[in-house]
């Protein structure tokens, strides 16, 4: 389905209600930038970011509410956290995004039931010869699932969720499969070989919990991410496909505590902070291997990896109320490893160490409403990432990259 | 793709059209903070607020502590926001009059202009009257009244019965003796009126739903940054997408394939290279091709005992081939031109020198260079001990020997330029006696297509010191020949490859 499609769907599906007199309060988010960006000594060319939400949120009865919610998205500046590979200065990213959340709150208890569906598509022009659409790593989603929400009373809540996702990657098939061909009728291609080895179906587990703590909300989360990849089998010590077929399990632990200060005046301004400090921990396990061709080196367990991720900001909202002027400052760290991805030198040769990565990124953003709604605002961003691996023929590990963006956002 | 655009605006146009609000009586919609109370009229009971939207009914009261706040919505659309430490009470709501009470506190309210429907703010010593406006009223401890006005008119009566008129930007101070002074200006911004507790929730759901789509969309990033990081997607000196698989497999035990496949938009082309070797090979192949190319002081474990490769664009190809490989101490058979001075230890992805060293390498009787299947030159030997006394396959192929179709001048001659001094590209050009020629364009480029300069190589393009650079680099080679009538072969392959199986020299 494409993301028109299911953008007229979801309408169909919400339209038809709306002609019985419900309650529809749309929420609209749009921002419109313009920036830059810096990576190794040169400057991308001055290109627009874009983003828009849309949600005519609806209340068909007491027990339930509808909330469509229609997305999208096009990134010309790439942020300092995107991947740095191949193209690293040439990169658009276009997304849409639909979906369609029944809410169903009975009367009698402070539960809620939500199942929902919601459907994403990613386009990518990373070269100068591919097209909207055409992108090597477009994908697109569905997801379906269902979640219990128990909300006792702002922010005090628990939720419960289960998702099942299908990510397909229509643009890429592997090479090895079309490789049915060879010079002297002989078999370039594996048996077992997949073409659509990076599409998959997986399935995601969530607990959250919310609650007030002193003058602070504190969050904690737990997510379970099992991933199949029906059509990637599994590579042996030999470099041969084997029967089994990739697996990946992702755990996600995530805590977070936000707090807010009020009003105080100082230097003569009004000042009220807002401060938050998330951390999360991912742990990733799977059962694909790797195996160097060129080296004929065998790596099992290559995928695994842990992270750890902190994230402390805090927001300062200076001036009249009615229009403050906002300061952002924010950092964030990430520190990976790979316990069983060994490191290379710069020629490519493995050394015993295993890999590992340390990414920072620095973000600073002004804001101030310029009218009803609506916000003028500047951000700069600096990231910076050092990792122990050394060969750097196709992928930078270790670089420094800058942004800046400058433009308007609205809010209904 | 092409219908994106126009469904998701017809989506935001659909979404625009539905911006209905009808709400029924007036109803609590929001409340923030820790202490807000609710009582209901006559009562005098005060409880916690626990869920909203909560309907309210004259007579209706709510307080709110220090940090908390509560939103009260009205059917026409008005709405107030009772700000922190307030006492306010719904006095009457009916299709001509919204009247509220305000003991203390802080009230704004953004007031839909209906007709004949008044709005009303009663405080001790205020009441302000109007229909369609924004305004703020805030009583303090000794029942002072501030009232502020951001758009439209505002009538105010003081505790005296006096009424003024109140303009956009102005504030009229009032207390219990009446006006405290004439209206004045103050700085004041219009601003939105909070969110009704629909668009709250439409929010909030918003942003549960990007906790799942982060988790979701960086799976999806893991994919494609491990395509990157294994070399599986380039970019070529065009600035084109290439995309690259490497892998090994076993068609017999003594064997193994290597294939490096390169696709782009238009085209696709691929290179392989199949060795036999003396015995059958270990589960771990490295151990067996870090001798592939020979070995240093004593005899390998493994050698090659026959090789091939090719390379194509599925339509053109260029094959060679070797058999009848053995071994021989090229450093001490007695002819120097072919002893090895820098050798390349795959072991160690460098070169050592081997002077003075035994260098162990395969010697092939048979080879056969073909392009599009027409021999341009080969040998035939037996048990040669250096290629020096190979003879020339000019007449006969040297595997089948059956008689060529046309015979081959054994004439072969090479030339190298570099056509710009700065960039490292290389052009080989091999003239054949049949009055064909190859041309064999090299480029060692880095991760983003560009191509390596003259500097970043300290001004060394040959020899070991190159090779052993270059192996931090990627290779691409675009190979035209007579045969090929236009077309090319375009690979982007690791050096490591080209050198450690002897195609780079």
């Amino acid at each position: 389905m494409t993301c028109g499609r299911a953008a007229l769907f979801a309408l169909a599906l919400f339209a038809a209600p709306a002609a019985q007199a419900v309650t529809i309060n749309p929420v609209y988010s749009l921002s419109m930038l313009g920036g830059q960006y810096f990576y190794g000594g040169q400057q991308g060319a001055l290109t627009g970011n874009f983003s828009a939400l849309a949600a005519p949120a609806m209340r068909l009865n007491d027990e339930w509410d509808l909330f469509p919610t229609f997305t999208a998205s096009y990134q010309g500046t790439k942020q300092v956290v995107d991947l740095v590979g191949a193209g690293t200065l040439f990169q658009e990213q276009m997304d849409c995004g639909a979906g369609l959340k029944p809410v169903y709150t009975p009367g009698w208890r402070h539960w809620k039931l939500k199942p929902s569906y919601g459907f994403r598509s990613e386009f990518l022009k990373e070269t100068k010869d591919e097209n909207w659409g055409q992108g090597l790593f477009d994908y697109r989603r569905h997801d379906f699932g269902v979640e219990a929400e128990y909300v006792y009373r702002d922010p005090f809540s628990l939720r419960a969720a289960a998702d099942y996702s299908m990510t397909s990657f229509p643009n890429y098939s592997s090479l090895e499969s079309k490789a049915a061909f060879e010079l002297q009728g002989k078999a370039l291609a594996r048996e077992l070989v997949g073409d659509k080895i990076l599409d998959s179906n997986a399935i995601l587990f969530t607990l959250a919990a919310n609650a007030p703590w002193r003058k602070a909300v504190v969050e904690f989360s737990y997510s379970l991410l099992a991933q199949g990849f029906p059509n990637q089998h599994v590579v042996d010590e030999t470099g041969n496909l084997v029967d089994p077929l990739r697996s990946d399990i992702g755990h996600i632990l995530g805590a977070g505590v936000k707090t807010h200060v009020p009003l105080r005046r100082r230097w003569g301004e009004e000042i009220k902070m807002a401060a938050s400090f998330d951390a999360a921990y991912i742990l990733n396990t799977s059962n694909q291997n790797n195996y160097d061709a060129l080296r004929m080196q065998y790596q099992s367990g290559y995928y695994d990896y842990s992270e750890l991720r902190l994230s402390p900001a805090a927001r300062f909202m200076i001036g009249n109320p009615d229009r403050p002027v906002t300061v952002g400052l924010s950092t964030a760290f990430w520190l990976r490893s790979y316990p069983n991805r060994m490191t290379q030198n710069s020629a490519g040769a493995y050394q015993p160490e295993n890999l590992s990565s340390k990414s920072w990124m620095l973000s600073a953003s002004v804001s101030r409403p310029i009218a009803t709604r609506v916000k003028v605002l500047f951000n700069f961003q600096y990231g910076a990432a050092y990792s122990n691996q050394k060969y750097e023929s196709f992928y930078k590990y270790s670089y420094s990259a800058v942004n800046y963006l400058f433009g308007v956002s609205y809010d209904y | 793709m092409h219908s994106f655009p126009s469904s998701i605006f017809l989506a935001f146009i659909c979404a625009a059209v539905f911006h209905v609000e009808a709400f029924a009586g007036a109803s609590i919609e929001q409340v923030a903070g820790s202490s807000i109370s609710y009582a209901s009229a006559g009562t005098g009971e005060f409880t916690a607020v626990l869920r909203v939207p909560k309907p309210m009914k004259p007579g209706d009261r709510i307080r709110t502590g220090p940090d908390s706040s509560a939103v009260v919505v009205f059917d026409d659309g008005s709405k107030a926001v009772i700000g922190a430490t307030s006492d306010f009470t719904l006095e009457e709501h009916t299709g001509e009059q919204i009247s509220m009470n305000l003991v203390m506190g802080v009230l704004r309210n953004w007031v839909s202009k209906i007709p004949r429907r008044r709005f009303k703010v009663k405080t001790p010593t205020a009441v302000c009257s109007v229909r369609g406006t924004e305004f703020k009223v805030q009583v303090y401890f000794d029942g002072r009244t501030l009232v502020d006005l951001y758009k439209g008119l505002l009538g105010v009566s003081d505790s005296q019965g006096k009424e003024f008129t109140l303009r956009p930007g102005e504030r009229l101070e009032l207390g219990s003796q009446g006006v405290l002074g004439p209206p004045h200006r103050v700085k004041v911004y219009t601003t939105a009126p909070p969110p009704t507790a629909l668009q709250a929730r439409a929010r909030r759901e918003v942003g549960l739903d990007m906790s799942k789509e982060d988790v979701l969309c960086a799976a999806a990033r893991e994919l494609k940054l491990a395509e990157y990081q294994q070399g599986k997607a380039l970019v070529d000196v065009n600035g084109y997408r290439v995309r690259l698989e490497e892998y090994v497999f076993r068609p017999q035990a003594d064997q193994f394939k290597l294939v490096v496949l390169n696709e782009r938009e238009s085209r696709f082309d691929y290179f392989y290279y199949l060795g036999t070797f003396n015995k059958a090979l270990p589960t771990d192949l490295s151990s067996a091709l870090r001798q592939m190319n020979g070995t240093l002081d004593a005899p390998p474990d493994y050698w090659l005992t026959s090789f091939e490769t090719g390379r194509s664009n599925t339509q053109d190809s260029l094959l060679e081939k070797a058999q009848n490989g053995h071994l021989v101490d090229v450093n001490n058979n007695g002819v120097p031109d072919d002893a090895v001075a820098w050798f390349f230890d795959s072991g160690k992805d460098q070169y050592v020198d081997a002077m003075g060293r035994s260098v162990y390498q395969t010697l092939f009787d048979k080879y056969g260079f073909y392009v599009n299947g027409i021999l341009k030159y080969g040998w035939t030997g037996a048990n040669l001990q250096t290629y020096t006394n190979k003879t020339d396959a000019t007449v006969n192929d040297p595997f089948t020997g059956a008689a060529l179709a046309r015979p081959v001048p054994v004439e072969h001659t090479v030339s190298t330029i570099f056509p710009d001094a700065t960039q490292l590209h290389q052009q080989v050009y091999e003239s054949f006696g049949d009055g064909t020629s190859i041309t064999w364009d090299n480029y060692i480029i880095d991760n983003e297509g560009k191509v390596g300069s003259v500097s970043d190589f300290d001004g060394v393009t040959t020899g070991a010191g190159f090779k052993q650079k270059i192996l931090g680099w990627n290779y691409e080679q675009v190979v035209t020949a007579t045969e090929f009538q236009g077309r090319k072969i375009d690979l982007v392959v690791e050096p490591k490859i080209l050198i450690q199986t002897g195609l780079m020299k």
